[in-house]
């Protein structure tokens, strides 16, 4: 019970640094030079659930990347509008995911404990 | 809770983002306003100016493997346009040499206008971002109700 809660506050997380990396980017549309910046938090949480060691995915940590794939703009800045907005978008229906989970975690709790 | 998983600094970011992108707007419209101006502080003709950001980057997230993330933009300088002014034969202006020539500011008003749609449209992603990270604030809220 409790390892499904305190994956889904890991994911939680990494939502709210993901949303502030976005935020960073967005802001950050019109600086020469700025490469966008990327979080990554899946990868490293599938990679410790499969090992099946418990102390792992209790240590798994979202990581800030920079991501130099897009293109490049003149002024040495890869930011584009329409990708932040879509991996923003993404990032907030999983975070609603996560919170809704958690929700129904604590109702079924609370059923549990009232006996109902 | 460490800090940097929390919501809040999300929306701080986006905030320098319009403040940034509203400053960019008063020199778009101050450079529109004086596209005309042949005496502006100084004695000479208007020169336009140009925003450069800059990006501040968070300091806490140094850790090692880590990027760190962008705290914000800063207006970093206001600079002036190197292009040199306009002559126009105008012999009545008071402002004019002895040939009857007047120096005018170089200003393109369709170029400032580009720019100016430039700046609305970052200045709206940085409010689509504000929107989204409070939408996601309430939404932790709401656990457990």
């Amino acid at each position: 019970m409790s390892d499904t809660i305190q994956i889904l506050n890991k994911l939680m997380d990494s939502c709210a640094l993901r949303q502030r990396v976005i935020a960073g980017n967005l802001a950050n549309i019109n600086t020469p030079g700025y490469t966008r910046r990327e979080v990554e938090f899946q990868k490293v949480l599938s990679e410790a659930i499969r090992s099946g060691n418990d102390d792992k995915v209790a240590e798994a940590a979202p990581k800030v990347v920079l991501d130099q794939s897009g293109p490049y703009r003149r002024d040495g800045n890869n930011v584009s509008v329409q990708t932040e907005m879509e991996v923003m978008s993404d990032n907030s229906l999983l975070y609603n995911l996560a919170t809704t989970a958690i929700s129904r975690k604590y109702a079924g709790l609370h059923k549990a404990i009232g006996g109902k | 809770m460490p800090n940097e998983f929390n919501i809040m600094p999300a929306m701080r970011v986006s905030a320098t983002g319009l403040d940034a992108e509203s400053r960019r707007m008063e020199v778009i419209a101050n450079n529109i306003a004086n596209a005309n101006t042949t005496a502006a502080p100084g004695g000479n003709a208007y020169h336009r100016k140009q925003v450069i950001f800059a990006a501040k980057l968070a300091s806490e997230m140094n850790k090692m493997g880590q990027e760190r993330v962008a705290a914000g933009v800063e207006v970093k300088q206001v600079a002036e346009d190197t292009r040199p002014d306009k002559l126009v034969y105008r012999p009545g202006h008071p402002d004019a040499d002895k040939d009857g020539n007047v120096r005018m500011p170089d200003i393109n008003v369709l170029e400032e206008m580009v720019d100016m749609m430039g700046a609305t449209r970052a200045y709206e992603a940085n409010l689509a971002a504000i929107k989204t990270s409070r939408a996601m604030a309430t939404q932790a809220l709401g656990i457990g109700r």
